[in-house]
Order: structure tokens, then C-alpha cells, then sequence
């Protein structure tokens, strides 16, 4: 048992590695911090932009192998290097995933939730006319890109808001960032006001989880409908809804546990489009200014960031998988 | 029929048995058939698959009908609304929008189709030699599965957009591709594991049959249905996923133009020149959803448990 | 209830008062009742029909059944696959999906109980008519503790606490004989075996104290010495609740020693209803003749000839006109095939005998039998019988075979133990010889010809075929090899590819060997022909064929190459019992004329009595006895072997009735932690009962080695204490 674990571990550990190695020598490949330095008027001196890229380790004038290293040996000591802007990555990341979790938090938690709900409802009222539109919404929905998603419940945010006369700096739905500065942390009006710019972005992660979750609750609850251990408990004298609800359900849900695994492992990785789209500064985003702004370092952070908790999701998945159903336990 | 060899003894009552004729006579050909009757039951996956059809036949003909090439510049309209001349509009370029939609739905339509193609071949091949064989086999290519699900694969193919810049699209769509087949691959490696053990594969190994030959021939056609859900699925993953891409100018480079780039583009115009915006989304989605509908209905229609259960 | 003769009247008495023992023995029980025989019958069921819509049309699942069970009687209802006997009592029960349309009607006490609500009817199931299903891992949720489920079926009727229902289902347990039943209660149903958890099902049945008990094939997923005590439980719950029960099976032997009264159904229809004596003394409906000639008996040998019923059941989307067996039917005459016969009284000394079918007065006054309707195909002498056994080549010799599995267990694959699947077997085939390896699940014998049929090196011992140490092949002797070594499966649909022609199918060894194109497809026809099969089949699917043919199929495409030795792997054990006949005639003919030698793996013993020349009885890992089939059989001498043989019903009612059975104690002990010394020594019957103290610790320290004890050196047993018992 104990070997296995060990040898497990030590894999495990080894894509961690070999994945952020890649993801470094791509970004330290392809993209190009010099640039950031390209163009202005006038130029800075060629020793100054050196000696900027030298103290955040992205120089392309010191060899590859020697930048390398020193990310190494950062890394080796829990440091993950210095932003194009000179800052810690370290920094970075630690802010920006509770701004990730706590965009997703509600969303994820309400869409999860209102999507299992509605797939065994559709797979109990399966062909009947509130499953065929529980259907064709969640085909709808999935067929839309959540960037779009996003851009919709904004316009449509706008839109309630002029509609609604709220034209000046109060709103009733904001549709950039998490809060509006200047409030009293923890205060009532500060509270709200985090809620007022939660609620359109939350929207567009209940719609998704609910597209996705109602489609899979509702195969997986089918797989279940026509099994023997239903027909017992109805031959005992449950009634088809309690023998549904206490025998199906229960059931169908452990083919979701890698989903809920998945999903709440990568809350902390953010919402790339949402998060763009609504101006929240949290790994989503990060993922994609780190690449825009030629950020080698934040790339390379980003990536192992998500490996690891990859890898966690995929250990939470056994977990919960062994909690819904006796047969993996250990 | 006469089935059992033996010969026919005196019988004391009556006339010989009858022959029982497999009144199924039909029923060998009749799956592809059945299959076909299910497609066409599941109204919802015709009409999906008639849209595919009818899109793909826009995308690559209306060019020949209209007017306006996507890389044609209209100088006398920059930001017309939809028009007789211009019937999506156009852009403040004065490109015209229904040239730029259709070119953009034809290179979607290619990176999906193509995408999912080669994305389950690897899948299916993968996941089968990996689960036939066994062994070091089996560990290396579950580890590169492993490895490749562990990448973000956003992050990767953003970080590589630039060295496709002002080459071949192939390039985005090879990549698209590198990153879409792992799940698949670990499914069909189960059903590998599981098929290895059915009788008939077994029939086959023990009388000699190469290890290959039962991959190619029993064990790839066995999941089948599997494949072309996969692949169904596949090309609408792939369309959204450029568009994600393509959104933040790390999918199709310029001047090639795809439903993405467009969405991308002209995203910030959607409350003021809504025209920009929503006919490419139109499209997008209309696509999108066809496929996915066809999907649905070939996972009814192939799978057998899905159907109508009856007695026993 | 039809009871027969002074004998009957005595049991019944017997069995009266055994059950007024255990009903006052038993909490929660009403006593015993007394009007068992009691004239109104509790479950009344006339012209009930079910039929499906399906892709092919409508099923007509059940046509026209009408019956009555009385309270603490036993109705046998008996069918093969498809004859609608399930389907109807999940009609009863109202559990049937809801594209079934069912009509008819069921009345239960004078009550009618179809068309009712759901809700309803939930007040009736489980409380008054309980059912028992066939597979109970997946007739119990897998998620909840079996203590808990049962707890559920008390809560569901009865106003009563979650901890006092706790209770009640220990005691249940208990009651089902499910050993240290408040721990156990607390288990999931994964982790009990398929006896415990059929227990579970009928301790869930008998909660409520029902009138009814509906079992479906409550034995057919379970070793024969766990289905004789599975058996003498439900006969427990029979009596401890006083309930009519409708056991439904396949197997005419469990029929003949468990029911009072049976009723046979052919299509959908019932075709002869009788007292259990008179359907199998003198049945009247030649599809019930039929079906009692077709099996393989355990007391008679090889010399008995088995009828086949020709061709298969009809399709219940095109039903034949008139009699629904008149295309199988070698009494058929015109009116069968215009006019649908009525169920009718047939013996003028016994009303209560029904039998649908326009001949069975000529049946009845001229005493046709099975050998006169049907006709019997000549028993094939046996090939080289001439020729003494050590005279003739040795085909396959297995020496001290031993394979061993890591047991893992949880998500991280943890190793628990070591299953010794085989632990040190020796055994050889010669020429144009049968031998039959029996045993129960998880004895190894499917572990044994797998390990002769990679022709690998195995782990420990040798492995010879035709000559050839396994140890010492290459790649390109290991393929040369398998053109003489081939092999035929259990399950018919799944041994063959699905995606392919038959043609293909049958041309796969041509192929893999290197036969030219053209030689294929002349085989293929020849080989159709060997089989009973014809050449125009070549084209088909294999979906197109009856489970018979499929099986007849596996055997042509293991005789492609002309082999001289075929492993069998359960080949008639997936197949209807009227279909069983044909393949098992097929088989021996094909060894007599081909002189062919098998090794047939098999779990029921009346089908190696009829086709082994030799037999080796297997018990975890091991052979317990090993001999010419006469003499094991008639003669057995190690106390498993004896067990089986008695665990195993006889389709004879009166045999049946007679017989001093032994119940083996407890499940098959885990081949990761066998027993000590004799590995059967936890189970065997003369251990616990006849030795002493003294004589134990020798079953306890030392393995007993198989060796000729009893008679001649052909007959070998690994017992300490062996001694000779006739079981038939």
C-alpha cells in the first residue's frame, strides 16, 4: 500500500514537472518580453531594457539554458519569479485565486445543484413535453461559447439598467469587476454592492452548470430507470416517485462524482471568459494576460498552478467517488 | 430447418417437422437499416443534420452568388446597416458582413470536421493498442494521455499562436486536434479492456490471430457507434474552441477570418452596430446546435439501450 | 393442492407441523395457519394478456393465463426464455413499464388489483404479495446497507421506528439463516455472496407476512449447493408465513422436488397445468413431453437418448396460427395449424389436469410417451472404445498446474492477498476422450483451460499438448499448435463477432492460417452442412441465428481447422433447455465421428453423466475426485462430490420426494485464505458429523492427496475419511 502510494505520488509529481518545464520553454521560446520595450519614443537605452529583463529572469540575450536554471532553482525555493511588471508572481496568484473563488463560489454551487435537479426530473419525465424543452434549452445553451454567454448577460445587464433608469454611477446590476472602490469593507453597503456585481456573472455560470449537469444527471438517471434494484424497491411497496428519489437518484449521482470533483477543484482556476468579460482580476484572466503581455514567468506559474490542482481534482474524485458508492471503498 | 445432423428415424405419428424458417430473415441487414429508422424518428436530429447540410452548402457556394468577396472593401458603405446590397451589412472597413460570416463559417466548418476526425482517430488507436497490449504499451501512452490532460491546453496553444501567424491554418487545427482526444482515448481503452475479455475476441487470439489484426477488425468495429458520437461531438467542441481562442487572437490569424475572430472582433459593436455581432453568432450557434442535435439523435439511435425497452 | 397417495398426506402432516414450529419459534409471525387448504384461493389471475410495442411491432408478451393459487400451496410455473412467465407476474405485481398494455384481470382475495393507481398498489406490494428476483447484486441498491433495505420494506407498511424496524430485519436475518445477523445487517449487498444476498431478498419478502410469494428463478444465478439451500429457506419462509407461493424457473428439477402444482407455458400461453406428479408421470401436451425428454438426467447415463424439440420458439411479434408449438410439433395435423386449442380436461380421473392441444385425447388413450412422439437419435457408440484407454495417444496432460492473481481491492488498487485460482491439478486426456471438469463458481475450472489455451509457460507444473511442453514453445510452435487445439464458448452471442457474416466468422482460422480464398469458402459451406446449418447462411449476421444455432456456429468455426482436441467452456449452459438437446446430440456425434477429444468444463453434472468418458470434480483450486463417470457418479467417495450429486433435483417428482438430501453448510471460503489442510474440510458434512475430534486434526493438519482409494486405479479421491455412498 505503501509503495503504491509512493510510486503514485512520485508519477504524479513528474507531470507536474514535466508539464511546467514544456510550458517554460515554450514561453520563454515563443514569446517575447523585449517587446514590451519595442517602439517607445524614445527608446530606452539597450543596457537599461537589459538590466529591466535581467531582474525578472526574461532576458533572450542569456541563454536558455541559464534562465532555465535560475527558474529552477527559484522555484526550488518556493519562488515563482517576478511578473513582466516586476512584481511576485507569488503575489499574483495568491490574490488572484479568492478572487476566482469568489466569483464561482455561488454560481458554481446554484448551477450544480439546479442542474442535477432538473436532469433527474427530465429522465423521470422522459419524451414528456417538460423534458423535451428542459432539453432543447441546455442543447441551446451549450451550443452558445460562453464568451458570447458572457457578452449576452452583459449587453442584457446594460440594457436592464437603462431600461430601469439606472444611468449614473449606482446601478443595479454592475458589469465590471467585483466591487466598487471606495466602500467600507464588510459593510452592509459594501456587501451589497459586491452581490449587485456578482449577479450577472454568476448567471452565466448557473446557465452553463445547469446545461451541462442537466444533460448528464439526466443519461445517467436513464441508465438507472430501468434497473432491477428499482423494481425491488417498488416490489416492497415504495411508491415510483419515493423509490425514484431514495434509490435512483442516489445512485445516478455517483457517474457525477468526477464532475463535482472536477468543478470544485478548478473553482480556484477561475473562469477564463467571465472573468475577462466582466473585469475581474482573477486566474482566468490571468491566463490570458500572462500570454498577451509576454509574461514567461506568470505562464509558467499559471501552468503549474493547474497542474497541481488537475492532479487534486483527479485525487478529490476518488475521494468522493468512494464516498457515493461502497463498492470503491477502500 | 433441419437442425440437428441426425438422421431421420422412424417416426410413429406424424409428418417430419416442419422446417421453422428464421422468419428474421431480414434481420442481418436490418441494423443499418434500424439505425436509419431511429435517425429519422428523432425529428429534432433530421432537421440538425438537414442545417449541417444546408450551412455547409451556404458557406461554399454563396460566394459564387454574391457580389461581395469577404476581402473586398466597399468604400461607398462603412457601417451600413443590413441592406439589399449589403445583406448582413458591413463593418467600418467597409468589408461586407455576409461575405466575411460565410467565409468565417466555412473555415469552422473545416477546423471542426477536420479537427474531430483526426482527434478520434488518435483517440480510437491509442485507447485500443493501449488497452489490447497492455504492459510498457499501455504506461507510456496512458502517461502521455496523462501529461497532456495535466496541460492547460488554452495556455499552450495561445503560447504557440504566434509561430502559426501568417502560416497554415493546419497548424491551429493539429493543435486543436492534439488536445481533444485523451478523454475519448481512456474511454475506448476501457471498452478495449472489456472487449479483450468478450469470447469472440478470445476465439479469435486462440486460434492465432495477430494482436493488430483483432484491433482493426473486431475491436475498433465494435465501438463504432462510440467513434461516431465522438466524432459528432467532437466537431462542435472544436468549432466553440476556437472561437474561445480565436476570441482573444490566439486562434485564426489574420487576414484568414473565422466565425471566432469575427465574434471576437466585433464583440464591443453588439449594442451599437448589433449587425457586426450577432449574424456571425447566428450562424455560430445554428451550427453548433444542428451538430450537437445530430449527435444526440446518433447516441439514440446506435446505442441499443437507449431505445425502447422491452419485455425480459 | 393435489396431493397423491399416502406419502404425500404424511409429508404434508410433517411439514404442518415442522411449520407450526417455526412460526411459534419465529417473533413477529401469525401462527401457522390452519386453513392452508382453505377453498377460496388467495391470488386469482384469468385472461391476463400483456403485450409491448416494439420496434418490430407489438409483443404479445402473455396471452389469455389463467390460474389460481391457493394459500400454502406451490404453483411451478415453468418456461423457457421468452414464454412470458416473468412477464405475467410482474403484471400481478404492476411493475411493468408503462408502454405495457396489460388486460385481463387479477383478483387477489376476491379483490380485483389491476388497473389500480400506483399508490395504490404500493399498499399491496411487499405487504400482501412479495416478489423474489433472480439476480439479487442488482436487485439490491448498491448504495444502502441490506439491513436497511429490509428495514425499508417494514417502514414502507407498517407504523413502526427506524430502530425497531432495525431490529426486525436483524431478526430477519436471522431467521434466513444469515450468520452473526446484527453485524451483517450493516454490510453492503456487494460484499455479501449470492446465497447471502438471495437470503436478504427473501428475509425482504417475508418481512410484511405476506399471502403471496412471487419468486422469479430465485436459484438459476446460483451454484447447485447454494440453490439447495436457497431452496430450503424459501420452503422455511413458505411455511413461517403460511404464504401461496408461484415459483417460477426454468429447471424442471427444482419444479419436481419444490412445487405442488404446475403450470406450463409455451409462447405467452399456458399449455398444461397438473398436479407436479401427473405433468411429469403423464404429461399430455407434447411441448411438456418434449421439454422432459430433452434433458440430461443424473441417474440414467450416457445411454439415454435425448429428444430435441426441433426449431425454436416462435417470435411473439408473428405469432403461427392456430397452436403456437405447431411448427415444432411432429404430432401437428391441420386443424393445429387453423384452430388455437383450449386448455382442457384431458384425464377423466383427475380434473384439475389442463392441457391445451388438439391430440391430446389420442395422447391419453393410446399413452403416447416422449419416445413415441418424439424421435430418438441413435446414441453414437464411442470413438475407439475398442482400443484400451492406456493404449491411445495422450492428447492433453496437465501436471501440478498452479496459477495464482494479486487480489486488489479500492480506488488505489491496494493488494489484499493472493487467489489461488489453481493450486497443483494433474490431469491427462487421451484420444477421443471426454473429460468433464465440474465444480462451482470460483473452483477454478475456467482458470485451468485458460491456462492450457494460452499455451504459455505456466507459473508453476507443465502443461503438454500433443506432445509439446508449453514451457519450451516459440511463437511460431505456439501457432502451429493452435490448428489442433480450438475452443467453444458459453456464450453463444458473445462468442461471435457481431460486425461480421457468419462466412467471415467461420473463415477467420481459415484465414489466420493460410488457406487460399477459395478453399475458405468451400469449407465454410462444408462446415455449415457438419453443424445442421445451411450454406446460404453464410451471408447472415450472427443476430439472425436462435442461441442454438449461434452455439452450433462456435462449434463449426472450433472445427474449421480440423483440430484434434476442443476445449468446451459451459457450451449448453447459456442455451434453453429443449435447444440444450440438439447441441449436446451435435457434440457427440461430431466426437464420434471425428474422434475428437474434449475437455468439457461444465457446473451441471447431469450434462458431463451424459457426454464425459471421465470426469474431475474441482473445489477451490483443486480436484476432489477424479474417475470414469460411471464410477464417480455411482460410486463417490469424497464427501463433496457427494454433496453435489445430492444438491442436484431430479426432474422425477417421486425421486425427488424420497431422497435424503445433504445441505452443504456455508458459502465457498475465500480462494485468497483457504482452509487449512482439506480445503472442503469448513463445508463438509462428514466433518462436522461423523469424525471425532481426533480424526479432524488429520483434515486440519494435512492436505489429503488424490490417490486411488475405493476401487480401481482409475478412480482417485483426495479424502482422509473416503468411503463409498450412493447419492441417486
Amino acid at each position: 500500500m505503501a509503495g503504491f502510494l509512493l510510486r503514485r505520488l512520485v508519477y504524479l509529481a513528474l507531470l507536474v514537472v514535466i508539464s511546467t518545464s514544456v510550458a517554460y520553454l515554450l514561453a520563454a521560446t515563443q514569446l517575447n518580453p523585449r517587446s514590451r520595450y519595442e517602439g517607445r519614443n524614445p527608446p530606452p537605452p539597450e543596457a537599461v531594457v537589459d538590466a529591466a529583463l535581467d531582474a525578472i529572469n526574461m532576458n533572450d540575450q542569456t541563454p536558455l539554458v541559464d534562465r532555465f536554471e535560475r527558474w529552477v532553482r527559484d522555484l526550488a525555493h518556493g519562488n515563482l519569479g517576478q511578473t513582466i511588471d516586476n512584481t511576485p508572481v507569488n503575489d499574483e496568484i495568491g490574490r488572484r485565486m479568492w478572487v476566482s473563488l469568489r466569483l464561482m463560489l455561488i454560481g458554481s454551487i446554484v448551477g450544480t445543484l439546479l442542474g442535477v435537479a432538473a436532469g433527474a426530473y427530465g429522465a423521470v419525465r422522459q419524451h414528456r413535453l417538460s423534458d423535451r424543452l428542459l432539453t432543447v434549452l441546455s442543447f441551446v445553451t451549450l451550443s452558445i461559447p460562453v464568451v458570447v454567454l458572457a457578452v449576452l448577460f452583459k449587453n442584457a445587464g446594460i440594457g436592464v439598467n437603462n431600461a430601469l433608469g439606472f444611468t449614473g454611477d449606482t446601478k443595479l446590476l454592475y458589469t465590471t469587476g467585483e466591487i466598487t472602490p471606495g466602500l467600507v469593507p464588510w459593510s452592509l453597503d459594501a456587501m451589497t454592492n459586491r452581490l449587485a456585481h456578482l449577479v450577472l456573472p454568476s448567471l452565466v455560470l448557473i446557465a452553463v452548470a445547469i446545461a451541462f449537469y442537466s444533460r448528464y444527471q439526466r443519461n445517467a438517471m436513464l441508465d438507472v430507470l430501468g434497473s432491477d434494484f428499482l423494481r425491488t424497491a417498488r416490489a416492497k411497496g415504495l411508491r415510483r416517485s419515493q423509490a425514484l428519489i431514495r434509490h435512483g437518484l442516489r445512485t445516478a449521482l455517483i457517474p457525477m462524482a468526477t464532475f463535482f470533483a472536477y468543478e470544485f477543484a478548478l473553482l480556484f482556476v477561475g473562469a477564463t471568459f467571465t472573468e475577462k468579460i466582466f473585469g475581474w482580476h482573477g486566474m482566468g484572466e490571468y491566463f490570458v494576460d500572462s500570454i498577451t503581455k509576454n509574461d514567461v514567468n506568470s505562464v509558467a506559474a499559471v501552468t503549474l498552478f493547474v497542474a497541481v490542482l488537475v492532479l487534486i481534482a483527479g485525487f478529490l474524485s476518488d475521494v468522493v467517488y468512494a464516498a457515493l458508492d461502497p463498492r470503491v471503498r477502500v | 430447418m433441419a437442425i440437428a445432423g441426425t438422421p431421420d428415424t422412424d417416426r410413429p405419428l406424424a409428418a417430419p417437422p416442419p422446417p421453422v424458417e428464421l422468419d428474421a430473415a431480414g434481420e442481418a441487414v436490418s441494423r443499418g437499416r434500424l439505425v436509419l429508422r431511429r435517425l429519422l424518428r428523432q425529428r429534432l436530429a433530421l432537421v440538425g443534420g438537414i442545417v449541417v447540410l444546408l450551412l455547409f452548402a451556404l458557406a461554399y457556394l454563396s460566394p459564387y452568388v454574391t457580389h461581395w468577396q469577404y476581402n473586398q472593401l466597399d468604400t461607398s458603405a462603412f457601417l451600413s446597416p443590413p441592406s439589399a446590397a449589403h445583406w448582413f451589412g458591413t463593418t467600418q472597413n467597409g468589408f461586407d458582413m455576409f461575405a466575411l460570416t460565410m467565409r468565417g463559417l466555412q473555415k469552422s466548418l473545416v477546423i471542426g470536421v477536420l479537427g474531430a476526425l483526426m482527434a478520434t482517430t488518435v483517440a480510437a488507436i491509442v485507447g485500443a493498442f493501449a488497452g489490447y497490449f497492455g504492459g510498457w504499451i499501455n504506461a507510456l501512452l496512458l502517461g502521455v494521455v496523462d501529461l497532456l490532460l495535466v496541460l492547460p491546453s488554452f495556455l499552450i496553444i495561445a503560447i504557440l499562436s504566434p509561430s502559426f501567424r501568417g502560416r497554415t491554418w493546419f497548424i491551429f487545427v493539429l493543435l486543436l486536434a492534439a488536445f481533444q482526444w485523451m478523454i475519448t482515448a481512456r474511454i475506448v481503452r476501457g471498452m478495449t479492456l472489456s472487449l479483450k475479455e468478450r469470447e469472440f475476441v478470445k476465439a479469435a487470439r486462440f486460434m492465432g490471430v495477430p494482436g493488430w489484426r483483432i484491433i482493426f477488425r473486431h475491436i475498433l468495429p465494435n465501438m463504432s457507434s462510440l467513434l461516431i458520437i465522438d466524432a459528432t461531438v467532437n466537431v462542435s467542441s472544436l468549432i466553440l474552441a476556437e472561437v474561445g481562442l480565436s476570441f482573444f487572437g490566439f486562434g485564426v490569424q489574420p487576414p484568414d477570418v473565422s466565425l471566432g475572430t469575427l465574434i471576437g472582433n466585433y464583440a464591443g459593436a453588439a449594442l451599437t452596430y448589433a449587425w457586426e455581432f450577432y449574424f456571425p453568432v447566428g450562424f455560430l450557434v445554428l451550427l453548433v446546435l444542428a451538430i450537437n442535435l445530430v449527435g444526440d439523435g446518433l447516441r439514440d439511435a446506435l446505442d441499443p439501450a437507449a431505445g425502447m425497452r422491452g419485455p425480459q | 393442492m393435489v396431493w397423491g397417495g399416502h406419502e404425500a398426506a404424511e409429508r404434508a402432516a410433517a411439514e404442518a407441523a415442522e411449520a407450526e414450529r417455526l412460526a411459534t419459534s419465529v417473533d413477529g409471525f401469525t401462527a401457522a395457519r390452519a386453513s392452508r387448504a382453505s377453498a377460496a384461493p388467495v391470488l386469482d389471475v384469468s385472461h391476463l394478456s400483456v403485450t409491448f410495442p416494439s420496434e418490430a411491432g407489438n409483443v404479445a408478451a402473455v396471452r389469455d393465463l389463467s390460474y389460481v393459487v391457493h394459500a400454502g400451496e406451490v404453483l411451478g410455473l415453468v418456461g423457457e426464455s421468452g414464454s412470458g412467465k416473468s412477464v405475467s407476474s410482474l403484471a400481478i405485481m404492476g411493475l411493468l413499464p408503462e408502454t405495457a398494455r396489460v388486460t385481463g384481470s387479477v383478483r387477489f382475495h376476491g379483490d380485483e388489483i389491476t388497473g389500480r393507481t400506483d399508490a395504490d398498489l404500493s399498499r399491496v406490494r411487499g405487504r400482501k404479495i412479495a416478489m423474489i428476483f433472480q439476480d439479487p447484486l442488482s436487485a439490491l441498491t448498491p448504495v444502502y446497507p441490506v439491513g436497511d433495505q429490509i428495514a425499508e420494506a417494514i417502514t414502507a407498511h407498517q407504523e413502526i421506528g427506524r430502530d425497531a424496524a432495525r431490529a426486525r430485519a436483524v431478526e430477519l436475518l436471522d431467521v434466513v439463516g444469515i450468520p452473526n445477523a446484527a453485524q451483517r445487517a450493516n454490510a453492503f449487498p456487494h460484499e455479501f455472496s449470492g446465497g447471502m444476498r438471495q437470503r436478504a431478498m427473501i428475509a425482504m419478502a417475508i418481512a410484511n407476512d405476506p399471502d403471496v410469494i412471487i419468486a422469479d428463478e430465485p436459484t438459476t444465478a446460483l451454484d447447485v449447493t447454494i440453490q439447495a439451500q436457497i431452496l430450503d429457506v424459501l420452503r422455511r419462509a413458505r411455511d413461517v408465513t403460511g404464504a401461496a407461493v408461484i415459483l417460477i424457473t426454468h429447471d424442471l428439477g427444482v419444479i419436481a422436488g419444490f412445487a405442488d402444482r404446475v403450470a406450463v407455458m409455451y409462447a405467452g400461453a399456458l399449455v398444461e397445468t397438473a398436479s407436479v406428479d401427473a405433468a411429469f408421470y403423464h404429461p399430455r401436451m407434447p411441448y411438456t413431453i418434449g421439454l422432459l425428454g430433452s434433458i440430461p438426467r443424473l441417474d440414467v447415463g450416457r445411454d439415454q437418448p435425448l429428444t430435441p424439440i426441433e426449431g425454436n420458439p416462435p417470435s411473439l411479434v408473428h405469432l403461427p396460427t392456430g397452436c403456437p408449438f405447431h411448427p415444432r410439433c411432429p404430432m401437428r395435423i391441420d386443424v393445429c395449424v387453423e384452430k388455437t386449442p383450449a386448455l382442457a380436461p384431458v384425464r377423466p380421473d383427475d380434473p384439475s389436469q389442463l392441457a391445451a392441444c388438439h391430440r391430446s385425447g389420442e395422447i391419453e388413450s393410446r399413452g403416447l410417451t416422449g419416445a413415441d412422439i418424439f424421435p430418438s437419435p441413435p446414441v453414437p457408440p464411442t470413438a475407439g472404445a475398442d482400443t484400451p484407454r492406456a493404449a491411445r495417444p495422450t492428447v492433453i496432460e496437465v501436471r501440478d498446474l498452479q496459477k495464482t492473481y494479486a487480489l486488489t481491492k479500492g480506488v488505489f488498487r491496494r493488494r489484499i492477498g493472493t487467489v489461488h485460482a489453481v493450486d497443483g491439478i494433474s490431469f491427462d486426456i487421451r484420444a477421443g476422450e471426454t473429460l468433464g471438469l465440474v465444480g462451482e463458481s470460483g473452483c477454478g475450472k475456467t482458470t485451468t483451460i485458460m491456462e492450457i489455451l494460452e499455451l504459455a509457460r505456466p507459473m508453476a507444473g507443465t502443461i503438454v499438448v500433443l506432445g509439446r511442453d508449453t514451457a519450451t514453445l516459440t511463437q511460431r510452435d505456439r501457432f502451429a499448435i493452435r490448428r489442433d487445439l480450438q475452443v467453444v464458448f458459453q456464450d453463444p452471442m458473445a462468442s461471435l463477432d457481431p460486425r461480421l457474416p457468419i462466412g467471415d466468422v467461420l473463415a477467420e482460422p481459415l484465414r489466420a492460417h493460410g488457406v487460399a480464398p477459395a478453399e475458405c469458402a468451400r469449407r465454410v459451406r462444408d462446415l455449415l452442412a457438419l453443424v445442421g446449418l445451411r450454406p446460404e447462411h453464410a451471408n447472415r449476421y450472427p443476430q439472425a441465428f436462435s442461441g442454438g444455432q449461434r452455439q452450433r456456429l462456435g462449434i463449426a468455426r472450433a472445427l474449421a481447422l480440423e483440430p484434434k482436441a476442443l476445449v468446451l467452456d459451459e457450451p449448453v449452459s447459456a442455451l434453453d433447455v429443449s435447444i440444450r438437446a440438439g447441441v449436446l446430440n451435435l457434440l457427440e456425434r461430431l466426437k464420434a465421428e471425428l474422434g475428437l477429444a474434449f475437455l468439457f468444463v461444465a457446473h451441471d453434472l447431469s450434462v458431463i453423466r451424459h457426454i464425459a468418458d471421465r470426469v474431475a470434480v474441482m473445489y477451490l483450486g483443486r480436484f476432489s475426485e477424479i474417475g470414469s463417470v460411471d464410477e464417480v457418479f455411482d460410486r463417490p467417495a469424497h464427501p463433496y462430490t457427494q454433496a453435489l450429486l445430492s444438491a442436484i433435483p431430479l426432474p422425477d417428482p417421486q425421486k425427488e420426494r424420497a431422497r435424503h438430501r445433504v445441505v452443504l453448510e456455508g458459502d465457498l471460503p475465500s480462494p485468497s485464505n483457504p482452509p487449512s489442510g482439506c480445503r472442503f474440510r469448513t463445508r463438509c458434512q462428514k466433518f462436522a458429523g461423523e469424525l471425532n475430534d481426533s480424526q479432524r486434526r488429520l483434515c486440519i493438519e494435512e492436505s489429503p492427496a488424490l490417490r486411488p482409494r475405493t476401487g480401481g486405479d482409475d478412480h482417485l479421491d483426495a479424502c482422509h475419511y473416503a468411503e463409498t455412498r450412493a447419492m441417486l
